[in-house]
């Protein structure tokens, strides 16, 4: 991440832990797959997000006081049984925050060369490469092709 | 001198004024085209990037997209949710090129079926008009099918892929309907268009200008040929002299400049939102509820195609992130009226194919199908490029509370008030949508889906907006004649879809613009007493 962003960031180090947790939360690492805490996805997700910093860092708050007013803690420090009831709680408390940040992190994690490598996609725009699409055997059409006409000519 | 009367002003840029403007150049007349919104690049376009799937520039959701160009649009009203695009090319930039024509019984559903009413024109009227539009634009599919008129033609079809032929094996097991789907893709060279390169959404905009968007296949022709297009102005609304003529229409170009351009003949070309729009916003003394609507049906009758949505999961990989993704099969099975199935008129299939993984994951989420934690790749991974779904594309009757009025609370950013739609589903429709609901369960399941997901019926989006200025032979029941003419206004002429008095079970762009060309075609044959 350049210095720019970085300062430019309308998130300090607290909104940032918390983001990475979350992060963490959503998608965790597996079998040679990055977590979306992974630096490089949670830059992405930052600057992202950072579009938006009202709804953001009105989440975070609802995060941080839930954390602490249900379950004592801080939100990095809840059990991972707790982490359920803290998400479903934010879901019902800041449901415009939770579609941003599910939004956002699904669009920076799923365009990640190393997930879409392990999906067996092309690490690439589309264009201008494209795709190749098998050519179609259209003798799949035959028993239609012995239907008669069936739409009323008026 | 720019503002000289012109002989002909059209308004709006998209899929039917670009066809107008293209037909009128024959006639040497002098032609202008106003247009709100701007050309669009196809080095802009989402698919040239690594984040082709994330972009809201190119959202089809004009209040997410929120260009100074577009205008708000409230849908809170409706469970079907109006989208389009305001620029060079109007929707057509974001289409998704499924190219149907409207059948011959769409014309004809009062006689046939006792709904709707007749169009004052048939199927046969607009034949020609579809046979050119489709060489314009460049139609891809298979001569022959049962289900629809026959026609020639075509470009190859575009290729079904894994996905297609999977789902084409369990209509075959029903013993159902299906066609490769006509496609307004170019699937080889055509008209100095290159092949398309089955880049996957076509829904943002094609790179490969493959995608017959209307800013690639009339417009350019249509100015070499002499027509004037002017982008960034926007029309506020129509002037009228003291016959009661159209006198030309005031506009507000790119600085927030006023303009008026004088013209002899106006078209309306804004769509079936952009149109009564700016019909409702045009008042004067002799139009005190809106221009040419003495009839007071303007924005009213408003048809937006009822639909459904279901998605089956497959065990295997059905690759249906490649290829164009609106364009695979169509089913006509269900389409002509069948009094057994207790309700009048019916629909199309279409299939649609599978979205990349970011698509895949939000709409996941957005369902709360995806789970947080450790469960979370195991999920997806039997989600992605497992997916198939199948849209139903049913006829809504008209009925006029389905309409729509001017927003005064919500504005564009030259102060125009924006669209509120009020639409419902009638008893009709929704005795329909439960058939294809159904119906569509069983081809998936037929087809080897492992789990089908409950039918979606609500909150989809359709770009398709209809009859909100219909055409008819009866002044008190209509807006305009069977040509295109406002009844009250006899120099201004409506285009575009707002036209339609039924919805057929299909997309509308090919009949619209058919209807486009029928309208020019129209005009040049009268021109010695268009004004009679
Ligand atoms: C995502 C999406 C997918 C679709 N898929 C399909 C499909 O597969 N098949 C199909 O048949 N149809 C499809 N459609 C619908 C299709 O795009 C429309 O039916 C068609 O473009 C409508 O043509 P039109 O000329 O009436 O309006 P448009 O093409 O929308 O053009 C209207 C133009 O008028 C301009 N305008 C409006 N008001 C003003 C004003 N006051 N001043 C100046 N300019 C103005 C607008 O900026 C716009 O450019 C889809 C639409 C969308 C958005």
């Amino acid at each position: 991440m350049t210095q720019t962003i970085a300062t430019d960031s309308p998130f300090g180090q607290q909104q940032r832990i918390l983001l990475t947790t979350l992060a963490e939360w959503m998608i965790p690492a597996e079998d040679g797959l990055p977590s979306a805490a992974d630096a490089t996805i949670l830059e992405e997700i930052i600057v992202a997000l950072a579009r938006q910093p009202e709804v953001t860092n009105a989440g975070l708050q609802r995060l941080d006081a839930i954390a602490k007013e249900q379950f004592r803690s801080p939100v990095p420090k809840v059990t991972s049984s707790e982490r359920i009831e803290l998400i479903a709680a934010l879901r019902a408390e800041a449901p415009a925050f939770v579609t941003l940040f599910e939004s956002t992190v699904a669009a920076c994690y799923y365009r990640d060369d190393r997930v879409l490598h392990s999906l067996d996609l092309p690490a690439r725009a589309p264009f201008p490469e494209g795709n190749n699409v098998r050519p179609t055997d259209w003798s799949l059409l035959d028993p239609v092709r012995q239907r008669a006409p069936f739409y009323r000519n008026v | 001198m720019p503002n000289d009367t012109v002989d002909v002003l059209i308004i709006g840029a998209g899929a039917a004024g670009a066809a107008v403007a293209w037909s009128l150049v024959d006639t040497k007349m002098r032609v202008v085209c106003l247009e709100q919104g701007e050309w669009v690049r196809q080095s802009d376009y989402p698919t040239n990037g690594r984040d082709w799937e994330s972009r809201s520039d190119f959202s089809a959701v004009p209040n997410l997209r929120r260009r100074p160009e577009d205008y708000p649009v409230d849908d809170s009203d409706s469970p079907i949710k109006p989208v389009n695009f305001n620029g060079v090319g109007g929707s057509t930039i974001l289409y998704m090129a499924h190219f149907p024509r409207f059948h011959p019984s769409d014309f004809r559903t009062r006689t046939l079926d006792g709904v709707g009413e007749d169009w004052p024109i048939r199927y046969q009227d607009l034949e020609p008009f579809f046979a050119e539009n489709d060489r314009v634009m460049g139609v891809a599919g298979l001569p022959g099918d049962p289900g629809c008129p026959p026609k020639d033609g075509l470009l190859p079809p575009v290729a079904l892929g894994v996905l297609g032929e999977t789902v084409a094996s369990g209509f075959n097991a029903l013993g159902w309907h299906w066609w490769p789907s006509e496609s307004a893709i170019a699937t080889a060279p055509h008209n100095g268009r290159d092949k398309c390169l089955n880049l996957g959404p076509c829904a943002t905009g094609c790179a490969q200008g493959a995608k017959a968007s209307t800013d690639i296949t009339y417009w350019p022709e249509a100015i070499r040929r002499g027509v004037e297009l002017r982008t960034r102005c926007r029309v506020r609304e129509i002037t009228l002299d003291e016959r009661g003529f159209a006198r030309g229409a005031v506009y507000l170009d790119a600085d927030g400049n006023e303009h008026e351009q004088k013209a002899h003949i106006v078209i309306l070309a804004c769509s079936g939102m952009g149109t009564p729009r700016l019909l409702l916003n045009s008042t004067s003394k002799r139009f005190p509820n809106g221009l040419a609507n003495s009839s007071g049906l303007v924005g009213k009758n408003l048809m937006l195609h009822c639909m459904t949505l279901t998605s089956g999961i497959f065990d295997q990989p059905l690759r249906g992130w490649q290829g164009p993704i609106g364009c695979a099969l169509w089913s006509k099975e269900f389409y002509e009226t069948d009094a057994e199935r207790g309700y009048a008129r019916g629909y199309t299939f279409e299939i649609v194919r599978g979205m990349g993984p970011v698509a895949t994951a939000q709409s996941a989420l957005a369902r709360g199908a995806l789970p947080w934690g450790e469960k979370h790749h195991g999920a997806f991974r039997s989600m992605f490029d497992r997916s198939a779904s199948i849209v139903a594309v049913g006829e809504d009757l008209a009925e006029e509370c389905n309409r729509i009025t001017l927003d005064h609370a919500h504005l564009d950013s030259d102060g125009m008030p924006g669209v509120r739609i009020e639409y419902r589903l009638g008893e009709n429709s929704r005795r329909m949508l439960e058939h294809s609901g159904a119906r569509a369960t069983e081809v998936l399941e037929a087809a080897g889906a492992v789990t089908v997901a409950p039918t979606v019926t609500s909150g989809i989006a359709s770009g398709h907006i209809m009859g909100t200025a219909r055409m008819g032979n009866d002044p008190d029941r209509s807006v305009t004649n069977a040509w295109g003419r406002c009844h009250d206004v006899k120099n201004l002429f409506i285009a575009d879809s707002s036209l339609f008095v039924t919805s057929g079970g299909v997309n509308p762009t090919s009949t619209l613009q058919a209807l486009a060309l029928y309208v020019s075609h129209q005009i040049k044959q009268r021109l010695d007493r268009l004004f009679d």
